[in-house]
């Protein structure tokens, strides 16, 4: 029973505060959208006004294609998830899941059921008699979802879930939650701050920034075709190279600056895309430069700053003038600090945006799809 | 030991020390900025709490003023016999136990009460408004409520018995009556410290996460619902700890309220033992007699803190130690 969420122009003001500014976005049953951005750019609020925790100052927010914005929490069909797990320190796992069907009239044997249900889902059979002191983080996670479970909600909204959760752990709980998902098909919001956690959980990523949608799409169609600067800087890890460049134009050809000294050619429809634009950004991903050349690539001289063993690869920060590009560099490398180098770049593969707010002006999608 | 103040010395290797004690100074030696601090409180405690205890012999003593405290030969357990044969004495631990008793139920909820009505008070103005009311009378001094309450009730000119002659009724002599005492000497004190001890009630229900209340809303929680399921299980712990102060005090009902509202005519449910022992030690000069009744009380009252805390452990999880 998954629903559509639909928002149109919503706005939430907190005195002249606009933390969400007119967003607008239309979830399809079952789809889990993932809300992505850094801090403090309004994830939280948005996924609290599909709640219903915050009232919306302007615009429609649709659940089930029926207007919600005056709807009390319960009414909405949604259930939430919370970063701190918000469980109930005084209840036992099975009170605190069944929490929300014991203040209604359910009968106790459907509690029960419910109870049951969810445990055997989540593997939490065991634990029921305990106190949430007595559970690991992982364990206490799975409880709050539990709790959201049992309610068959049409929504699931998660809050940062496992921020507060150790990395393996967190790679682990990533993974049940994605079984959850394909097995229980509810559609989802969840919220994180963290671009990995968007790019294996959605099936499309919104990227907010400063109250606003910068970009939405799949997490392919985000990480091959940032439509920004800031999108390209925050998707990838590391993420996509970007460095201020100046553009020197010689007759027909046209050609890139970077670090004060390494001179890159264009390619001819980089040219035109640029059409005269001198303030640019120039971007490369850390895959698209290689310590050998090939077919496509200009060379660049730099110095090796620092090698990062990452075990099955390295990543290689090199100091070219003023900029710092990092690449990954496959295998067990010879390549050590202070010693210069020869970085290869894949020109088929660069992007170019525009410095002044930050919009993609090239990038040849055909090299990269 | 914490890290911040932790001078150099600690990370260079001490010789050997041949006794325990050697340790000691030598952490003290270091450490005596932590120990100045401690020291007020340990010299209070020593002067004003330990080196009274020296007198407390004179419970086992026929304590003469001339012989002095060493001088005066040892009767042992006789004051002991004689306060258990006293019909004043046992009076008093009774009157002593019904009013604890009684405050411990009709007194100890109102604080809880009003921290949990507060907390729904939304308006901030009108918030601090109430609160500030309710703490007040607890910076007033007892001797101007006792003074408060007596005018409050004066048979002539107190408002309570001017309105009960408006109304056709006969005035009562409040403050002469056996049967009053409790109830005033009760809704006096629950007026004077019920606000301010809700401030306690009240920092532990802010210290509950937020995140509680609002995933209660989201599976549709009413307010009421809030405050009974979540709000008062989660400071149950602060209760419990409370309630174990206070039984362990239940042997203690402060004399100097008593005292000033007390008159011969109402000692029949008014008289305690603290103002027992007043009565006995300061004004009828039975020092030996009053610090044996003192010795009885402190020693119930410890059972009493024990057995409390041990109660409160059992059930809450939480003690005082
Ligand atoms: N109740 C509130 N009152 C005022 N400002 C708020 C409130 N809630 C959030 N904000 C502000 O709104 C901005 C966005 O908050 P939030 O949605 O929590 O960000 P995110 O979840 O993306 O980190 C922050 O700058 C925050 O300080
Ligand atoms: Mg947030």
């Amino acid at each position: 029973m998954a629903a559509n969420v639909s928002l149109r122009n919503v706005a939430k003001h907190f005195g002249a505060v606009k933390v969400v500014d007119n967003i607008s976005l239309e979830i399809e049953p079952g789809e889990f959208v993932v809300l992505v951005g850094p801090s403090g750019c309004g994830k939280s609020t948005t996924l609290r006004l599909v709640a219903g925790l915050e009232q919306i100052s302007d615009g429609t927010i649709s659940i089930d294609n029926r207007v919600v914005n005056n709807l009390a929490p319960k009414d909405r069909g949604v259930a939430m998830v919370f970063q701190n797990y918000a469980l109930y320190p005084h209840l036992t796992v099975r009170d605190n899941i069944s929490f929300g069907l014991r203040l209604g009239r359910m009968s106790k044997a459907d509690i029960d059921a419910e109870v049951t249900r969810a445990a055997s889902i989540l593997e939490l059979g065991p634990l029921l008699d305990r106190r949430p002191s007595d559970l690991s983080g992982g364990q206490r996670q799975r409880v709050a979802m539990g709790r959201a479970i049992v309610r068959n909600p049409s929504v699931f909204l998660f809050d940062e879930p496992l921020s507060n959760l150790d990395a393996k752990l967190r790679t682990q709980m990533r993974a049940e939650i994605k079984r959850l998902h394909s097995r229980l098909r509810n559609t989802v919001i969840y919220v994180t701050h963290d671009q990995l956690e968007a790019m294996t959980l959605a099936d499309r990523i919104v990227v907010m920034r400063g109250g606003v949608i910068e970009q939405m799409g799949t997490p392919k169609e985000l990480f091959d075709a940032p439509v920004s600067s800031f999108v390209a800087g925050f998707m990838g890890s590391p993420p996509m190279n970007l460095t201020p460049c100046s553009v020197v134009s010689n007759g027909d050809a046209t050609s890139v600056t970077l670090g004060g000294t390494e001179k890159l050619s264009l390619p001819p429809a980089a040219r035109e895309a640029i059409n005269g634009t001198e303030q640019l950004t120039f971007g490369v991903r850390p895959e698209d430069i290689r310590l050998q050349p090939r077919e496509g690539t200009q060379p660049i001289n730099g110095l090796v700053e620092l090698v990062e063993p990452l075990g099955g690869e390295s990543l290689v920060h090199v100091r070219v003038g003023d900029d710092l590009f990092v690449m990954r560099a496959e295998g067990r490398t010879t390549v050590e600090s202070d010693r210069p180098i020869t970085l290869h770049l894949d020109m088929q593969r660069i992007y170019l945006f525009d410095r002044k707010g930050g919009r993609r002006v090239y990038h040849d999608m055909e090299a990269t799809s | 030991m914490s890290g911040a103040i932790e001078s150099p010395a600690t990370f260079v290797k001490q010789p050997v020390r041949a006794s325990k004690w050697g340790e000691v100074i030598e952490t003290m030696r270091r450490d005596w900025m932590l120990y100045a601090m401690l020291a007020p409180a340990l010299i209070w405690f020593l002067i004003f709490m330990y080196k009274p205890m020296y007198g407390l012999q004179i419970a086992f003593k026929h304590f003469s003023a001339f012989k002095g405290i060493e001088g005066s030969e040892w009767i042992g357990f006789a004051h002991f016999m004689t306060l258990f044969h006293s019909d004043q004495f046992l009076r008093a631990i009774s009157n002593t136990l019904v009013i604890s008793f009684y405050s411990l139920i009709l007194a100890a909820p109102v604080p809880i009460l009003l921290a949990l009505m507060i907390n729904e008070v939304h308006s901030k103005g009108f918030r601090k408004t109430v609160q500030t009311v309710l703490y007040l009378p607890h910076f007033i001094s007892v001797v101007i409520v006792a003074g408060i309450v007596i005018a409050f009730l004066s048979p002539t000119t107190g408002l309570v018995n001017t309105a009960l002659r408006a109304l056709g009724l006969e005035q009562v002599y409040f403050l002469t009556r056996p049967e009053w005492f409790r109830g005033i000497y009760i809704s006096s004190g629950i007026w004077k410290e019920a606000g301010f001890d809700s401030i306690i009630y009240l920092a532990a229900i802010m210290g509950i996460n937020p995140a509680l209340y609002e995933s209660a809303q989201v599976d549709g929680a009413t307010r009421w619902q809030m405050i009974w399921r979540i709000t008062v299980p989660c400071i149950l712990p602060t209760i419990a700890v409370l309630l174990v102060i206070r039984l362990g005090h239940i042997l203690e009902v402060g004399y100097e309220y008593i005292v000033l509202l007390y008159q011969p005519s109402t000692y029949e449910t008014a008289d305690v033992i603290s103002t027992y022992i007043y009565r006995l030690g300061l004004q009828g000069a039975r020092y030996d007699l009053a610090a044996a009744a003192g010795i009885f009380n402190a020693v119930v009252a410890l059972i009493l803190v024990l057995t409390a805390n041990k109660i409160s452990r059992r059930i809450t999880r939480t003690g005082v130690f």
